[in-house]
């Protein structure tokens, strides 16, 4: 798979994050699991969309997931459907987002990159909607 | 604390002693004193057990107090490497003292790179959320496995939070404390 097939609604897409930074993830102190929270989704003046990576695309071309981390910082991984994120209200988009163009020996997983993409502008409760949709796979 | 309560107790056993009569044999002066050391050292067991059982209930059930002092620290540039406005953390701290109860659950406060401000208590997917915006607005909510239960927008200076809605999220919180099992605590 090339990455810029159009992605579908059963896909699911990983998303990393800071497990040391508190504005990231939350704890249910009920189940004792984790969650993400806003502060995970923070999107910078230059950004269109938060970045994350298609599984399908990381498993066709026999990729780790573990490449989508970013040690030492951006060491915990969470996972969510393509369906629920479009299904908020305001939606989210998931675009087909591989770059560079073409095979990166550095960066191989940025084949499998894509981007979360509000269809309106968001407000904190739209970004906290997108949260939810996530769940933690790995804290380390 | 303890030491205290045990001071008291010794004072208040010398009191009922008895003063040995002067032809007493000796042997009743050393039973005497073995007396006092057992009831000296049952009080203090008693004062011992009663300070680990107040440590005890407060790790459990933790005051007001400590939750609010715990979301405060959330809010201190060491921990969240963001200075905030005084105005922010003024409103930030008069809504925590509203919201917070003893034996909540913990509010998970985090300062996020924009300078908000976000409280989030989270118990078995039903979660309760303040959050304030360096420009003076927020959002009180709560939901409930992804379905909403209430959302109050609001804005400090034209239209700030009133009462009711405060307390029902009070209540919310109140109930889901009995639910905590593993409490998040620095």
């Amino acid at each position: 798979m090339l990455g810029d097939e159009p992605v579908d609604a059963d896909e699911v897409i990983l998303r990393r994050f800071n497990p040391d930074d508190d504005s990231h993830v939350v704890r249910d102190e009920g189940t004792g699991d984790y969650r993400l929270r806003s502060g995970a989704f923070y999107l910078r003046p230059d950004e269109t969309g938060h970045s994350s990576h298609r599984r399908r695309v990381l498993d066709e071309n026999q990729l780790s997931v573990d490449l989508v981390k970013n040690p030492p910082t951006y060491t915990g991984l969470a996972e969510a459907r393509v369906e629920p994120i479009r299904c908020c209200e305001p939606s989210w988009e998931v675009r087909p987002d591989p770059w560079p163009t073409g095979y990166n020996p550095t960066h191989p997983e940025d084949v499998a990159h894509s981007l979360i993409v509000p269809t309106t502008l968001p407000k904190r409760t739209h970004v906290r909607r997108l949260a939810k949709c996530f769940a933690v796979l790995s804290m380390t | 604390m303890s030491t205290a309560y045990a001071v008291s107790s010794f004072a208040s056993i010398s009191l009922f002693q008895q003063p040995s009569a002067p032809n007493a044999p000796e042997g009743s002066v050393v039973l005497n004193l073995l007396g006092v050391t057992a009831m000296a050292a049952s009080v203090t067991r008693a004062a011992l057990q009663d300070w680990h059982r107040g440590r005890y209930a407060s790790f459990c059930e933790p005051s007001r107090e400590r939750l609010v002092e715990h979301a405060l620290r959330g809010l201190d540039p060491m921990t969240s490497g963001v200075l905030l406005p005084s105005s922010q953390v003024e409103q930030a701290v008069l809504l925590f003292r509203d919201l917070i109860a003893d034996a909540q659950p913990t509010p998970q406060v985090a300062v996020g790179e924009d300078g908000s401000v976000e409280a989030l208590w989270l118990v078995n997917g039903t979660e309760v959320v303040l959050s304030l915006e360096p420009d003076g607005s927020g959002v009180l909510a709560a939901s409930d496995d992804g379905d909403d239960l209430f959302e109050y927008e609001f804005e400090e200076r034209t239209d700030p939070l009133d009462r009711a809605k405060i307390a029902e999220a009070r209540h919310l919180l109140n109930g889901l404390g009995e639910s905590v099992a593993h409490r998040v605590f620095a």
